[in-house]
């Protein structure tokens, strides 16, 4: 059963999110056209461009609503998944879904799933959206072929990497680790929170709706709290001796990934009991 | 074992002064069609969610073919709420591959022919449709399956004469013969002759449950008017 209910949760999700995915490509085309501005183009060639045209405002703004699109991606995906896990539960909706032959775990594993994915997705859209502007950008401004430009880079950073001490490259290793872990596991940390949040808001009588956006916003304050007080400590070591910034920031990252874990988990489990113990529709 | 479902000493009560169902004890059997009848807010509908997992019991237990309420007994019980639960952007045929993913006992094919005879295209979406050709897809859903308990909560409320006629002889010629319908409504008149028994419920608790035959015998009046005397204002 968690395979057909992963199926149709894709199959209810994935025209919003495509539109999305096509906002993003549509915006990082223009942006990539705009790099021809006459203004950025007189700029980068030593040339005099004259005054700032209709074309370099035009540009200008395709930039602007890139930007702004590539922020709407980011949070609009966050506020589609939790408007339709609240439509699919808790509203007439959740009539049908709450009377399938299902479990509660296969419900709403499927739900962090297939939410987690299209977070994923979409920040992996963003980061390729952002590479693909600056790739751009260096076929048409840099000197040398873009594959030259690239393996100029790329020899720059193993001989700064072998240039480190192996203490600092150890750190850098546990810091790329980290990171990686951060951007695949914390979506899935993510999407437990926002429908873990959703779900504690059905405990009230009145007012749900308002009151799982309350929750929300709880649970992340609470979240950004915890997250300070632990960085109080870590800061504090660091300025007090010293250490490198790249041991510091792979700390961080390590206590921020296991803060979420332990969020997502408590409230998945929160959710588990008020949806088998206390959850009546309204 | 012909009972099919088993509430012992249900209560569900939404706070300390709001009392939905009161200690409600009762044993339905298989193979009836019964009317659960009831002024508004005598406990009709939550009777009903509590049967289909929506709501959990404050006290007492529940049982649907000897299990307690859960995937077993949602696998078995075709419910039509008092509401779409359908999403509107769905296409039918959307909804009908949810439900023979999900539904063992779903008939595709018995579901595709009452469409047909309806004339309901299947490729369209379900908020194209007006309000009574949506309840009636979700009806049609519904009565697809075979299964052991039908709830269907007011099924003809909101719907014209002629529609009304259609929903009762779609019930009547595809209910499971060895299964049981549990029909709420109102509408007592438009249903009378199709009742093998009611239930009455006055104010969270079970008022009466007999058969319709036996109010006919007993006080020589339809169910109709009976309901009429018994809950009078």
């Amino acid at each position: 059963m968690l395979g057909k209910l992963i199926k149709h949760e894709w199959k209810s999700t994935y025209k919003v999110c495509g539109l999305i995915f096509i906002c993003v490509a549509l915006f990082t085309l223009l942006s990539c056209i705009s790099l021809r501005m006459p203004s950025i183009y007189s700029a980068m060639t030593y040339r005099d461009g004259g005054a700032f045209g209709v074309l370099d405002a035009m540009g200008a703004l395709t930039f602007v609503l890139y930007v702004l699109t590539l922020l709407g991606a980011s949070y609009g995906v966050i506020i589609y998944l939790g408007v339709h896990f609240y439509k699919s539960m808790y509203t007439d909706e959740g009539y049908l879904t709450h009377t399938l032959p299902v479990t509660v775990p296969q419900l709403f594993v499927s739900k962090i799933l297939v939410g987690a994915v299209w977070m994923l997705l979409v920040g992996a859209a963003i980061i390729v959206s952002v590479v693909g502007l600056l790739y751009t950008f260096m076929c048409m401004y840099m000197p040398g072929t873009p594959a030259e430009v690239t393996g100029v880079l790329a020899e720059s950073f193993s001989q700064l990497f072998e240039e480190l001490g192996s203490d600092i490259q150890a750190e850098l290793v546990h810091l790329t680790v980290s990171t990686v872990l951060t951007v695949v596991v914390g979506p899935f940390c993510s999407a437990a929170i926002l429908f873990g949040s959703i779900t504690l808001g059905q405990l009230f009588t009145r007012y749900r709706a308002l009151m799982a956006i309350v929750c929300y916003i709880v649970v992340n304050i609470l979240q950004s709290v915890l997250s300070f007080l632990i960085q109080i400590p870590l800061t504090i070591g660091y300025v007090m001796a010293g250490s490198d910034p790249v041991a510091y920031y792979a700390k961080t990252f390590d206590w921020s990934l296991v803060l979420s874990l332990i969020t997502g988990v408590l409230l998945y489990f929160a959710s588990y009991m008020v949806l088998t113990r206390k959850f009546d529709i309204e | 074992m012909n009972e099919l479902i088993e509430m012992v000493g249900v209560t569900k009560a939404y706070d300390k002064r709001n009392v939905a169902v009161n200690n409600l004890t009762l044993t339905l059997p298989r193979g009836k069609i019964i009317g659960l009848l009831g002024p508004n807010g005598s406990g009709k509908t939550t009777m009903i969610k509590l049967l289909n997992g929506l709501l959990k019991p404050t006290q007492g237990s529940i049982k649907i073919n000897g299990e307690y309420i859960g995937t077993a007994s949602k696998a078995r019980v075709a419910y039509l709420p008092d509401r779409t639960y359908l999403s509107g952007g769905q296409k039918i045929t959307e909804i009908l591959d949810f439900f023979c993913d999900f539904y063992e006992d779903f008939s595709r094919e018995k579901a595709v022919e009452m469409l047909r005879s309806l004339n309901i295209d299947a490729s369209v979406k379900l908020k194209t449709l007006s309000k009574g050709t949506r309840e009636k897809v979700q009806l049609i859903l519904v009565m697809s399956r075979s299964a052991d308990l039908y709830i269907l909560d007011e099924p003809i409320a909101g719907v014209d004469p002629a529609a009304r006629d259609y929903i009762l002889r779609t019930i009547i010629n595809n209910y499971n013969p060895d299964a049981t319908v549990l029909i709420s409504t109102h509408l007592i008149g438009d249903i009378e002759q199709v009742l093998d028994e009611v239930i009455f419920m006055k104010y969270g608790h079970l008022a009466l449950y007999t058969s319709v035959d036996n109010i006919r015998e007993k006080y020589g009046k339809s169910v109709d008017a009976y309901f009429r005397e018994v809950f009078s204002c």
